[in-house]
């Protein structure tokens, strides 16, 4: 339930002052001008905290196929803002798009995921918007 | 925009806060921190707990030998030494000033029962005028007492585990730390926090933060235990290329 809110609340507007989805500096570990959408089948899902781990099975520009591990936010958080481990059972095997940015280092297989986008279309927010200034 | 969308999501006050039988606030409800009883990955200003603006919070003034301590640490060194990226309990007072999720609170006669979402962890603090334990052990949530000066509960802290940060930054502390906290529940739907910290080996003077707003929520707890962090393969991986660079 939404509500308005009262005079004499004592701040709101234009904070700054949140703590953050992550536990950690996004900007240490990941690149937010590496960020891509990456097409491949999705294989698997790790229900865990402090983060969710997916994985996709990615081609490279030589049709090799290697899994790729993607992290998302806690358990809490997905759940919290109506996003299910069935969502992703449902889907296994099935092609999906991760919007996601790149570790700084490139060796290992591993990205941060903004968001998911099912077979069906829906486009599920699985972790910050680290392109536009969140962390 | 987003500012207005923020006001409107704000829970309204709701009323007086409620009263325990003995005429204490009753601080009991799950509270979630910023101002809207909840949170989603669509939202994350409504995490806020504090308008930088209106209630400016100071930085912390160290000793210069501990400023230059956590100077040294480089972007990556400091990531790996965080607690919360080894899956550490925040501990006292970060289970409340360094914590995105919902902590419930449980009020007795004698007894504050916090437990956290975060980590599943719980402290248990006796409101019924006891002293500080003698010799107390180090440990996260620290030896406690408390009392009420009016309406607000006063919890005094000791003997906190060193390992614990207060914020996420590298501000570490020392065995002679003492946290003093502050718990107001202004109105039925909002709960204030404060805390000041005194640590002479480490600070330069005492701290104290800016009134820190939570929210009741209507939800359970998640149980969060954190266990397979895989950042630290990653962390791992730069603190090579890391090494000798500077903040």
């Amino acid at each position: 339930m939404r509500h308005r809110a009262l005079l004499g609340l004592p701040l709101i507007l234009g904070l700054l002052a949140a703590p953050a989805f992550a536990h950690h500096t996004f900007s240490v570990e990941y690149d937010k001008d590496k960020c891509s959408d990456m097409v491949g089948t999705l294989t698997k899902v790790d229900w865990e905290n402090p983060h969710v781990y997916f994985y996709i099975d990615l081609k490279d520009a030589n049709n090799q196929v290697s899994s790729w591990s993607f992290e998302a936010v806690s358990v809490a958080y997905l759940k919290r803002s109506g996003i299910q481990r069935q969502d992703f059972i449902d889907n296994m095997g099935k092609t999906v798009t991760a919007r996601a940015c790149l570790g700084k280092n490139a060796s290992i297989k591993r990205a941060a995921a903004e968001y998911i986008t099912m077979p069906d279309g829906r486009k599920l927010k699985v972790g910050s918007d680290y392109e536009h200034g969140q962390n | 925009m987003a500012a207005a969308q923020d006001a409107a999501d704000a829970l309204p006050k709701g009323g007086p806060a409620p009263r325990a039988a003995d005429g204490h606030p009753d601080l009991s409800g799950v509270w979630f921190p910023g101002f809207t009883g909840g949170y989603s990955t669509d939202h994350p200003a409504a995490q806020s707990q504090f308008d930088p603006k209106v209630t400016p919070e100071e930085k912390p003034a160290f000793q210069p030998w501990a400023a230059a301590k956590i100077k040294s640490m480089t972007p990556v060194e400091l990531e790996l030494a965080r607690p919360s990226v080894n899956c550490q309990p925040r501990g006292t007072p970060g289970m409340l000033l360094l914590n995105p999720y919902p902590t419930q609170l449980v009020q007795t006669r004698d007894e504050l029962i916090q437990l956290n979402e975060l980590n599943t962890n719980f402290r248990v603090i006796h409101t019924d005028g006891r002293p500080h334990t003698k010799n107390p052990d180090p440990t996260y949530a620290g030896d406690a007492t408390a009392h009420w000066e009016g309406d607000t509960l006063i919890i005094d802290v000791i003997a906190i585990d060193e390992r614990t940060w207060n914020n996420f930054v590298g501000w570490f502390h020392s065995d002679q730390e003492h946290v003093i906290e502050r718990l107001t529940r202004t109105s039925k739907n909002y709960l204030i926090y404060q805390v000041t910290i005194e640590d002479p080996k480490v600070l330069a003077k005492p701290w104290t933060s800016a009134p820190r707003m939570w929210s009741l929520g209507h939800e359970d707890l998640e149980e969060y235990y954190c266990t397979d962090n895989q950042e630290l393969q990653q962390y791992g991986s730069l603190k090579d290329k890391d090494a000798g660079s500077s903040k």
